[in-house]
């Protein structure tokens, strides 16, 4: 499993809770995650979502970028909304480079958001909170 | 929330909303989430301590207040948030004696954990029922 976080929240959990079922990797960005995936054989991602304690050019997304396109050229939004999404823009990028993987978040997505990440991501698989026996069970047959 | 909230104003109470889960409800109630009635090993005891005084951003009744005050400045006082606040003053009165590994301090702990967790998930419920 490849945990990817901008802490070692999520690390830790796995190893303690899932440490029995999977191999726990850990990265902290969608660089880092290139590496380890271009280098490991990965079954599945585990991804947080909200990336807020990263250093701003860690960061998929550009923010003076997105600020134009998305927020009227309000860099303050753009970074909130970069650092707010950061988890599925990371997996984006690894889905372009071709990292299948079911991933799985620990949120709460809204269902028509969770139809949309599905449509464009793949295999999305999602636990409302930290519930490791939810979390086998959902990443079971991916194993 | 007061219905005739402007739509910046409701845009700001999901927000602090979805902070309030995530940066509080899923970490206090990580460890006490997965953990049985058996006694806990000291790995599990410094996770769960983690979880409920030293969260990434701080203690987690300090992170609950950062965000609950100003989305209540927005929404009112709302009973959801006032349990989750009770729960998180009776984690912290039990921080010594779970801090040492005692038993019935660390139950108590672990529900109360769980309790919080419940409380602001079911304020974020109701205030996406009530958002125009």
């Amino acid at each position: 499993m490849l945990v990817i976080e901008d802490g070692t929240e999520y690390a830790e959990f796995a190893r303690l809770f899932l440490g029995a079922d999977f191999q726990i990797v850990a990265a902290q960005s969608a660089e880092e995650s290139l590496r380890v995936l271009a280098e490991q054989s990965i079954d599945v991602l585990l991804i947080d979502l909200r990336f807020d304690r990263a250093k701003n050019e860690t960061l998929v997304g550009g923010i003076e970028e997105t600020a134009q396109r998305l927020f009227a050229g309000d860099r303050v939004r753009a970074l909130r909304h970069l650092q707010d999404q950061q988890g599925v823009l990371i997996l984006a990028e690894l889905r372009k480079a071709g990292h299948h993987q079911p991933a799985a978040f620990v949120y709460q997505f809204p269902p028509r958001r969770l139809e949309n990440l599905r449509k464009l991501y793949g295999d999305v698989r999602t636990v409302p909170n930290f519930d490791a026996t939810a979390l086998r069970w959902v990443l079971g047959e991916a194993k | 929330m007061k219905k005739q909230g402007s739509p910046a104003e409701w845009d700001s109470a999901r927000r602090l909303t979805a902070r309030l889960v995530h940066d509080v409800a899923k970490y206090v109630a990580r460890t006490a989430r997965n953990i049985g009635a058996e006694p806990l090993a000291p790995d599990l005891v410094a996770m769960l301590c983690r979880d409920l005084f030293a969260l990434p951003r701080g203690r987690a009744s300090l992170v609950f207040e950062e965000l609950a005050r100003p989305l209540e400045d927005l929404v009112g006082q709302d009973p959801a948030l006032a349990r989750a606040r009770e729960h998180l003053a009776r984690i912290d009165a039990l921080e010594v004696a779970v801090r040492q590994g005692e038993p019935a301090a660390l139950a108590r702990a672990v529900a109360a954990a769980l309790a919080v967790e419940e409380s602001v998930r079911t304020f974020a419920r109701e205030l996406q029922e009530r958002t125009p």
